[in-house]
């Protein structure tokens, strides 16, 4: 069990002891004091006397459970990795990436939820969070914008929740917002419209000759079909897109 | 750490628990190797892990 610690050795002179002592607080005056403090800097014990071996067994026990998840190096390691390369894709631009490089962790814990109070746990919580919270901030705006009855304003906004949902669709702690958007602002309200933008928003990530062959067949029929003007403006400047691509390639 | 020396430990802590501080200085002092060198370098081996620091303050022989 004591290999699940840090241990270590105080002397209460020293200045070193001084300045712990600030920072976790002990009942009692005796020595000698014994600590555990979980990886976070919080103090989980802190008493002055001495345990008899079974009282120490249940002590350590009962820290352990409040101490969350302990990482091997290599879990370490992993997390460490997963931020950095969630950080760097998602700076560049490529979300969907970005998302993807959690992947590999999963099996240590959820990101954004990784019951660990270790510093590459919380960092990568950190980094899920926030950006957790800026879609969020990003929903709510298009929320607004669906408000507006213009279908030219509606449509962007649709189009760009299809957009977040395609690329932070795999991060569990914003499936309850995805799923309340879809449900309230493109399944009760907007369906028509957002039936059409799927068929834009699966052209736009169409990335072979086939798919984007077969992606302007469909943005074409979008086009008959539609009664939206704003629909068959952005279908026809979205095939003209593809059209370059094909030339280019 | 291996198992031979996680158990070294813990019997050693349990030493101090049920001994005199002198004595539970002396204790720790004989697996020292195994001890975090500094407060600072016990933090960072904490933080990087997760483990818990597990401190004992007593009078330094």
């Amino acid at each position: 069990m004591v290999a699940q610690f840090v241990p270590i050795k105080l002397d209460i002179n020293s200045a070193e002891y001084r300045q712990w002592r600030r920072d976790h607080p002990v009942e009692g005056n005796g020595v000698p004091k014994l600590f555990v403090v979980r990886a976070d800097g919080e103090t989980l014990y802190g008493k002055s006397g001495s345990l008899t071996g079974a009282e120490l067994s249940i002590m350590l026990a009962g820290v352990l459970r409040s101490s969350g998840k302990i990482l091997s190096p290599k879990e370490a390691s992993a997390l460490v990795d997963a931020a950095e390369s969630f950080a760097k894709l998602k700076e560049s631009g490529e979300i969907g990436n970005a998302v993807k490089a959690l992947s590999r962790v999963r099996k240590i814990g959820e990101p954004g939820s990784i019951e660990s109070y270790s510093a590459p746990a919380v960092a990568l919580n950190t980094l899920v969070i926030e950006t957790a919270t800026e879609v969020k901030t990003q929903l709510d705006q298009l929320a607004e914008k669906l408000e507006i009855k213009d279908a030219s304003e509606k449509l962007d906004a649709i189009l760009e929740f299809l957009e977040i949902r395609r690329n932070y669709g795999a991060l569990r702690i914003l499936k309850p917002e995805l799923a309340a958007f879809q449900k309230k602002h493109t399944t009760k309200e907007n369906s028509q419209l957002t039936r059409e933008a799927r068929v834009i928003d699966s052209a736009r990530i169409a990335n072979s000759k086939n798919k984007k062959a077969r992606a302007i067949g469909k943005l074409r029929e979008l086009i008959a079909e539609s009664e939206i003007d704003a629909v068959k403006s952005i279908a026809k400047s979205t095939i003209e897109t593809l059209e370059v691509d094909e030339s280019v390639e | 750490m291996n198992k031979f020396k996680s158990a070294s430990i813990f019997c050693m802590l349990i030493g101090v628990f049920v001994g005199t501080v002198g004595s539970a200085v002396v204790s720790l002092a004989q697996e020292k190797e195994d001890l975090a060198s500094s407060i600072d370098a016990a933090q960072k081996l904490s933080a990087a892990s997760g483990r818990p620091i597990f401190a004992i303050a007593g009078i330094n022989d």
